[in-house]
């Protein structure tokens, strides 16, 4: 089984090729430059070096949010656009698990800037078995908030994302035990995502939804307005 | 025959169409007019998010309509400017996506050229020309020499003609989207009201509106003041009267100056009845041909980048697959 797995949902860009059992490739970047650019070029690289035909594929892998809005639909579409074109099933993984991915074993909390004072943010703990096992769902909170929720866990903790300078200094303060991911442990990896793909769920391309966490600041004013009115 | 799919999601409508060397051959949009009047306004969050559940669905609805596949597509066009950022990119990262599957040529097209090209979905037009370019973000005077070579002769300096409509529209209470339902309520009035028809500097092609606008304001809130009768029919009137008297004029000097073969009119006010009317007296006055496209292809569509997609095809303009969407993507 091919999979091809990609992410854009933070200020990473990666896209990873496996082959049942094996990592073929995987690149990486971490810069400023829009993902629209290097996503497709990052992919024919991919696919040249490994010698790979788009037609040889059999399953497609995307983080679904949450992340960036933009970036997270730069992902989705590609991956819709493919499976459209090739008829692949898709299979959509949180960006929040992938992180906790990187970890074989101990409590991951993952956390991204969702700013507006918020992170988006989970616990998982890996090592019980294939996946990272979810403990606390996905939502977006206040690092005030995500302190209290952490406080009753009396065993270390990995924080990983590029919301980890957010929470970090706080918490410290407030944990007992409590570690931070080195930068290859830090961001998500088209390899996770990769991996957790082969036991996801998979759909059709079209039904393939993103997972946003947060309504648009219009609907949200709005609602407000209504509220208020009301 | 080489059969383009085209796609546009620059605004608030997605669509899709197919064109086969300038015959439309399936044109769909899916429009998200009710989604954004709650908001009195296109919200660029909510539109990209529709985007990306409506484009699927819409491109094998277009190969449905006529019972085509992917082997029978030839290249895939998609426009990358001007527009909202986060919409265009996820028609553009879709284009990129499929053309990569299918090996298959991309094509980036200008929105505001795609604008111009639905004219050339009634067949050839005869070069040089003029066109008038009047939509809700822009309002161009563009002569072309020959194909898919343009030179902005003029340009607002402040708002577009389908803004001061919208403005207007929604200020005077009317329902979303003004534009059309301004142009039905001036048949009801009649034109009594002097407003402004602001021609800047002498020989400058360029429009201004804002003046206009303001003066219309002005008008409604002076009536609401003193609690006078508000005829909104003769101010719809009046107002689209000014309008009209400015862009007939403007494209009279620059026709004047430029000598074209035909007058071209596009873009989504190209649909008003009393513009359309304008023009085409204006064109048998100087014995023009003209084109403007029925009212379904003024507005936003993606058979117009079809049509603008079929000249870059067989120059051989590929795009690269590092093709970004340029929200102020211009046409010269
Ligand atoms: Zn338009």
């Amino acid at each position: 089984m091919l999979i091809l797995a990609i992410d854009t949902t933070t200020s990473v860009c990666s896209v990873a090729l496996a082959k049942d059992d094996r990592l073929l490739g995987e690149i990486s970047t971490d810069l400023p430059r829009t993902h629209s650019q290097r996503l497709m070029p990052m992919v024919e690289t991919l696919f040249a070096e490994t010698a790979t035909k788009p037609e040889d594929l059999d399953l497609l892998a995307v983080t679904r949010g949450p992340g960036s809005f933009t970036g997270l639909r730069i992902g989705i579409a590609t991956v819709k656009g493919m499976g459209l074109a090739l008829d692949l099933p898709v299979a959509g993984v949180s960006t929040l698990q992938v992180l906790a991915h990187n970890f074989s074993q101990g409590l991951v909390c993952p956390v991204l800037n969702a700013r507006l004072d918020q992170v988006y943010t989970a616990l998982y703990r890996s090592g019980t078995g294939p996946v990272p096992e979810n403990i606390i769902p996905e939502h977006p909170a206040s690092v005030e908030d995500l302190l209290a929720e952490l406080r009753e866990y009396k065993e270390p903790i990995w924080f990983c994302g590029d919301g980890v300078d957010l929470v970090y200094p706080a918490a410290v303060q407030v944990l007992t035990t409590l570690v931070r991911a080195p930068f290859h442990l830090n961001r998500p990896r088209a390899a996770a995502l990769a991996d957790l793909a082969r036991q996801a769920p998979t759909c059709s391309a079209d039904a393939l939804t993103p997972l946003y966490l947060r309504d648009s600041q219009a609907e949200i004013q709005l609602r407000q307005r209504e509220k208020n009115e009301a | 025959m080489a059969r383009i799919l085209a796609i546009e999601t620059s605004c608030d409508e997605t669509a899709v169409a197919i064109v086969a060397e300038g015959k439309l051959l399936s044109n769909q949009v899916a429009s998200q007019i009710d989604i954004h009047a709650r908001f009195g306004g296109v919200v660029p969050e909510i539109a990209s998010r529709q985007h990306l559940l409506t484009l699927n669905p819409l491109i094998r609805k277009a190969l449905a309509s006529c019972q085509l596949g992917w082997p029978d597509i030839d290249a895939l066009a998609v426009t990358n400017g001007p527009g909202l950022v986060g919409a265009l990119l996820v028609g553009v990262s879709t284009a990129k996506a499929l053309a990569w599957a299918l090996n298959k040529p991309l094509l980036a097209v200008n929105h505001m050229a795609g604008h111009i090209y639905a004219n050339m979905l009634a067949g050839p037009v005869e070069f040089p020309l003029v066109c008038l370019v009047v939509s809700g973000g822009h309002t161009e005077l563009i002569y072309m020499e020959r194909d898919m070579e343009f030179t902005t002769l003029g340009q607002t300096r402040d708002d577009a003609a389908g803004e001061a409509f919208d403005k207007i529209a929604r200020f005077m209470g009317l329902p979303y989207p003004g534009g059309p339902v301004l142009d039905k309520l001036a048949y009801q009035g009649s034109p009594v009201l002097e407003f402004p028809r602001t021609m800047l500097e002498e020989g400058s092609l360029d429009f201004s509106f804002s003046g206009l606008k303001t003066a219309v304001m002005n008008h409604v809130h002076n009536c609401r003041q003193k609690d006078l009768p508000l005829n909104t029919a003769d101010i719809a009137a009046s107002f689209q009267r000014a309008v009209v008297d400015v862009l007939v004029e403007k494209t009279a000097m620059a026709i004047e100056r430029t000598k074209p073969a035909s007058l071209l009119m596009a873009g989504g006010v190209a649909a008003n009845s009393h513009l359309r009317r304008g023009m085409k007296e204006l064109a048998q006055e100087k014995g023009l041909s003209f084109r403007v496209p029925p009212p379904a292809l003024c507005t936003d569509n993606a058979a117009m980048i079809g049509a603008a997609a079929w000249p870059l095809y067989k120059a051989g303009r590929k795009a690269p697959s590092s093709l970004n969407a340029l929200p102020n993507l211009g046409l010269s």
